[in-house]
């Protein structure tokens, strides 16, 4: 594998000459984070201090650098991670490989690729293929997925039939599900003036059919709404990997004045997060364990807690404002059900070339709330930005 | 009396919708010197000044402007290289290069920026404003010289779709060639965003070679906007399709 990134790397020096879209991004970047004294692996700290806390600082360094020869695209990324204190990781990978050929109304595409769907921000409950971990705190390009695709276009239509992961459709069903599966995927679209429709469907190796519709309708100069929903037959969550049927749904709002300020809000049931009942369960037994003084099955109870995946109920609201060179931005997420919230506060300065990103997020709530219990009570970041 | 006073109104009525014809002659005039044909590919250039005239940043962008409102806005840049922008009549998305995704965006997102996309890329009045003639002014064309206050037509433009990025214009345009000379540009909420001046290129004066842009709204910056070169092009009806651009494509 390194080798072959290695040659993708020469390849795209050598499209450099003649690639017209050839460039790249150096990137520097700092990350601070805060432990929570709440929740299973805190405790688990305490208890047996050789259990870390969850909660590092580190840095790092990175080059990307993207070209296109005739049908081969290429996105490639090379990246080195220290941690305070720790040790230092130099990774490569390929974010995108893959030919692509277009004749006429369609075109197809063979390799490693991003393909991006659905219409929210916060939530995607119909991005089937990407499956894009939402709401980081800084966010660069995402890592394609192995994809042979076809598509066709009409004037106010589009229709794609992607096959995901193909290499993995003879892994038996110890395969991890859902996200890293062997999948079909078809999605059909369709314009109408201002609204655009979305129909999805998949289907997963092991986890089985789904299938879901998407809207966002313009409603007027300053308004725009979206829809997304997605019925699954089956889906896995941290305590049941083979649940049954559940719904995911999303509606959203965004508004955009004219000095440059913006308001989104978005809500969203996944129902394929744990459900309230499985959460309590999940607490009583870190209370057991935590007066048993077993910091080992304490700390395995974190695992259970991705800060994506909480709370069925969500409700998301984003403020931004772009006065000149500079975008400032305050986000919260709200969940109703413990209010439990994650609140982040970003900057970011373009200048002629440069870029310079900071983040803040702090993860809070009551005695209780699973945002309480993350590892982390907060995070920054602060990204240099250097494209050519 | 009674004739008399329908052949007043037949003629008050026919002088209005002359003068109507003549306004929106005039803005086709106006027209021609921004575009010059239906199917474009314009290779712009943006510059934006701070208030103390230091220069702050440079973008290019290509430009493909089709029939029936359609255009398509590539950003060239490296800081915005990956970027495009797809108009469809009064539908507007953006693609980002990170996510591969089209964006549904409302008119008023297409103003973001010191450089609006909507700036860049319509570049005719014509399809999107019902023109009346307010009358004859001079109008300071720039400098110190009285050469430079020159005869003009006014001309009032409305907006007449709602996707477009200005809901009222005041245009100035010279007398003798109709060519645009200024124009103020108001927003939905009738607050003036920015003042245009247009340069004629001394040695093609069929075109505007650039338009210079002062915010009023927020930061009261100046932009440039400079068309470096304008090249009839028909594009393929599936670049006009905001899936068909998340292929990121090559679209040279």
């Amino acid at each position: 594998m390194k080798r072959a990134f290695i040659s993708g790397w020469i390849a795209c020096a050598t499209l450099s000459a003649s690639a017209a879209d050839f460039g790249g991004e150096l990137r520097l970047q700092r990350n601070w984070q805060a432990a929570s004294s709440d929740g299973p692996l805190p405790q688990a700290h305490a208890l047996q201090p050789l259990i870390p806390s969850g909660a590092a600082n580190s840095s790092r360094a990175e080059a990307e650098l993207h070209g296109r020869w005739q049908a081969l695209n290429v996105n490639a990324l090379l990246r080195q991670d220290h941690t305070d204190g720790g040790s230092r990781q130099t990774r490569s990978r390929f974010n995108e490989l893959y030919l692509a050929h277009e004749q006429g109304a369609w075109g197809a595409s063979l390799g490693k690729k991003i393909v991006s769907w659905d219409v929210g921000q916060a939530f995607r409950p119909n991005d089937v293929v990407q499956q894009e971990d939402r709401r980081t705190l800084y966010p660069t390009t995402l890592e394609g997925r192995e994809v042979v695709q076809v598509e066709h276009y009409g004037a106010d239509a589009a229709s794609s039939l992607v096959w995901v992961q193909p290499q993995r459709w003879g892994e038996g069903a110890t395969a991890p599900v859902a996200s890293n599966e062997s999948a079909w995927a078809a999605r059909h679209y369709q314009r109408q003036g201002a609204l655009d429709l979305h129909g999805f469907a998949r289907l997963g190796r092991h986890s089985g059919p789904s299938l879901g519709a998407a809207a966002a309708w313009v409603a007027d100069d300053a308004w725009s709404l979206t829809a997304s929903a997605r019925w699954l037959q089956r889906h896995a969550t941290a305590f049941n990997p083979q649940a049954g049927a559940t719904t995911q749904l999303l509606l959203g709002a965004s508004w955009t004045g004219e000095q440059q300020q913006s308001l989104m809000i978005e809500a969203w049931h996944d129902g394929s997060n744990p459900s309230d009942a499985d959460w309590r369960a999940w607490q009583q037994r870190n209370a057991t364990l935590q007066a048993a003084h077993d910091p080992l099955a304490l700390a395995s109870q974190a695992s259970a807690l991705q800060a994506n995946r909480l709370r069925q109920d969500n409700v998301f609201l984003r403020l931004a404002w772009q006065p000149g060179a500079w975008t400032w931005s305050f986000d919260t997420l709200w969940m109703p059900a413990d209010h439990g919230r994650m609140v982040t506060v970003s900057g970011q300065w373009q200048g002629d070339r440069w870029k310079l990103y900071g983040a803040l997020r702090r993860f809070a709530g009551p005695d209780g709330s699973l945002v309480a219990q993350l590892p982390q009570r907060q995070a920054a970041v602060l990204a240099l930005v250097w494209p050519f | 009396m009674r004739l008399l006073k329908l052949l007043i109104l037949a003629l008050l009525t026919s002088a209005a919708a002359a003068q109507a014809q003549d306004a929106q002659a005039l803005v086709d005039a106006a027209d021609r010197y921004r575009t010059g044909g239906e199917s474009l590919q314009v290779e712009t250039q943006i510059q934006v000044y701070g208030r103390d005239g230091s220069a702050e940043k440079e973008r290019r962008y290509t430009v493909f402007v089709q029939p029936n409102r359609q255009s398509l806005v590539l950003m060239r840049s490296p800081a915005e290289q990956g970027q495009k922008v797809l108009m469809l009549g009064d539908d507007f998305w953006l693609l980002m290069p990170a996510s591969q995704r089209p964006l549904r965006i409302t008119p008023s997102q297409k103003l973001l920026g010191d450089a609006a996309t909507g700036d860049i890329a319509t570049m005719s009045w014509r399809d999107d404003y019902q023109a009346r003639l307010v009358g004859e002014e001079r109008c300071d064309i720039g400098g110190s010289n009285s050469n430079n206050n020159v005869p003009c037509w006014h001309l009032h433009l409305e907006a007449q779709r709602k996707g477009v990025s200005y809901q009222r214009i005041e245009l100035w345009l010279g007398k003798a060639k109709h060519e645009p000379i200024k124009a103020e540009l108001y927003v939905q909420s009738e607050k003036l965003a920015k003042e245009a001046r247009f340069v004629i290129d001394p040695k093609q004066p069929q075109w505007v070679s650039e338009m210079v842009l002062t915010d009023r709204l927020s930061n009261h910056k100046e932009t440039r906007v400079r068309y470096l070169a304008r090249t009839p092009r028909q594009i393929p009806e599936t670049w006009l399709n905001p899936m068909f651009l998340a292929r990121n494509p090559a679209l040279d």
